[in-house]
């Protein structure tokens, strides 16, 4: 009984890591663009107020 | 005689050039000082993932839970179990994280000087840095071993390999802060995803799952798989890491400043909800590579330091070219940790050990200075600590001691801040004073020949639960003691 319930975590764990793989290499590079888009935004917010 | 190559050397030397490159190209994105330490608060959910776990997972991470599968089978898989249930009961109720990230603090101590005032914020910050030091200190020795075993290194070229890396890593912390982190957690957080489960897999193909289960049995009998029946382990194990893992989730610095960095809290428990599968495959996978070497190394072979007893089965079971991507993995796991735990222990230096200096009124230039400086000063101590200080017993317990230094106080403070509304600054005072006496105490005790066998006798296990209990009690004593208002609600009444 436990050794099975070591069998399924260890089963469980190789394939939940699998998924999350694919889905962080997809979804986080488009974090990554966003995250940079709004860092600029606010750097060229403060050029701006500094300039003023 | 190692199966690493020189082909696998120019894998490694690419990756680790790629990764440094890219980190120092987008320091540009930094000019002001939270840009530098959370962010500008722009993290998003797959991005906090993908850095939280690149972030918990070294080559240390995976030396010490690969020892926990050489000396403790699948039962030493036990911290991951209850780290990823801690996690996943903050994630899903937001007990402790709500608060904290709806303050808009940059750092935990932050939060406690609208509750304790400043003097608690400064003594936070200290143990906190203590800890967290002490805990980082031996990162690069055991990243070292890593590579001379797994790559046959000369040691010799150890202390100067060590330090060109680490030079690497400080050079785009130092320029980019979180920015450069994040991103280069994204690279390093696919590149160690794919070694770990490449070689999990190869295991699990070529040695079979039998075969480990039957070296589990002849090795550790039932204990092998129950932590509660293992003669090493037992129920202070299993309390002493449930109480370790509730205190880590909430207050570790690293994983709260992925929090602290979301973009509003409710990003925050997702992220935490998201990540918390990823602590039971963080001890689990490399436990089962320990359990492999367990199966197919000679006791001869695996000899006293149970945790090179993975690295020596990783040199000649994994074959050329592979073993340039696992080691390029290993190594991308360690650069994304070791740049977290800098910029991240930086942060407090600057932001509540200096907070009396600058008082926040420094200009931006000059605080992204400062940050920088404190960085490359950790770096130094890294390289100072690591190469001098030998671990006693197994790793995971040293780091769980040495965390405790402020995790048991640090997490007491937390709950008490956010949810009962006595607890005030003698409590807080007591409790810090406590949480990091006494388990420091015990790695001094450790060191001296005339106490040496008293630790042994009581073990870091039960030291460790006397900890935690002891700062609660001391923060309800200490609290209860001086039964005024605290600073938050003085400055409400005014």
């Amino acid at each position: 009984m436990i050794k099975t319930f070591w069998l399924v975590l260890s089963l469980a764990c190789v394939g939940w890591y699998i998924t999350v793989l694919g889905y962080v290499v997809v979804k986080g590079g488009a974090d990554i663009k966003h995250m940079l888009k709004r860092l600029s935004g606010e750097d060229s917010n403060v050029a701006a107020d500094e300039e003023e | 005689m190692s199966n690493f190559t020189y082909l696998d050397g120019g894998i490694v030397g690419v990756y680790i050039a790629t990764v440094i490159i890219v980190g120092v190209l987008v320091r540009k994105y930094v000019c002001k000082v939270d840009q530098f330490l959370v962010a500008g608060r722009e993290l998003n959910i797959y991005l906090g993932i993908a850095s939280l776990t690149a972030c918990e997972f070294g080559i240390v991470t995976c030396m010490y839970t690969a020892q926990n599968g050489v000396k403790f089978g699948f039962a030493g898989a036990t911290p991951g179990i209850l780290l990823a249930m801690a996690m996943l009961f903050v994630g899903v109720t937001g007990f402790g994280i709500n608060p904290l990230r709806k303050a808009g603090v940059m750092t935990v101590p932050e939060l406690f000087e609208k509750k304790f005032g400043p003097r608690v914020r400064w003594m936070s910050g200290v143990v906190i840095v203590l800890g967290g030091l002490l805990n980082m200190g031996v990162f690069l020795r055991m990243g070292g071993d890593f590579l001379v075993v797994v790559c046959g290194l000369n040691p010799q070229y150890l202390e100067i390999t060590m330090t060109l890396l680490l030079a690497g890593i400080g050079l785009y912390t130092i320029m980019g802060g979180m920015v450069s982190v994040l991103i280069t957690d994204y690279l390093q957080f696919i590149m160690m995803s794919i070694g770990l489960l490449v070689v999990t897999i190869m295991i699990f193909v070529k040695i079979g799952w039998t075969e480990m289960v039957q070296a589990v049995e002849t090795h550790h009998g039932a204990g092998g798989f129950n932590p509660f029946v293992h003669p090493d382990m037992g129920p202070a194990y299993v309390i002493f890491n449930a109480f370790v893992a509730l205190a880590v989730v909430l207050t570790w610095q690293t994983m709260i400043q992925r929090v602290l960095s979301a973009k509003d809290s409710t990003t925050g428990r997702k992220i935490y909800k998201g990540t918390s599968p990823f602590f039971v495959c963080r001890f689990l996978l490399p436990g089962i590579w320990g359990i492999a070497a367990l199966a197919v190394l000679t006791p001869d072979q695996i000899g006293e330091h149970t945790i090179l007893a993975m690295p020596k089965l990783l040199s000649t079971f994994v074959p050329p070219i592979l073993m340039g991507v696992v080691v390029a993995a290993m190594l991308a796991a360690d650069m994304s940790t070791d740049a977290s735990y800098m910029l991240t222990w930086g942060s407090v230096i600057y932001n509540d050990i200096m907070g009396p200096l600058h008082k926040g009124q420094w200009s931006q230039k000059k605080g992204l200075m400062w940050n920088r400086c404190i960085i490359a000063i950790i770096g130094v101590f890294l390289l100072v600590y690591g190469l001098w200080y030998e671990i006693k017993g197994d790793a995971w317990t040293y780091l769980a001691v040495t965390g405790s230094i402020y995790l048991s106080s640090m997490s007491v403070l937390l709950i008490a801040c956010c949810y009962w509304k006595k607890a005030n600054n003698w409590g807080a005072t007591l409790a810090i004073i406590l949480g990091a006496v006494l388990p420091f105490s015990f790695l001094v005790f450790q060191k001296i020949p005339a106490t040496e066998p008293f630790t042994e006798r009581i073990g870091p296990h039960v030291w460790g639960i006397v900890t935690y209990v002891g700062v609660a009690v001391a923060m309800i004593v200490g609290s209860l003691l001086k039964p005024e208002p605290s600073v938050e609600r003085k400055h409400s009444d005014d």
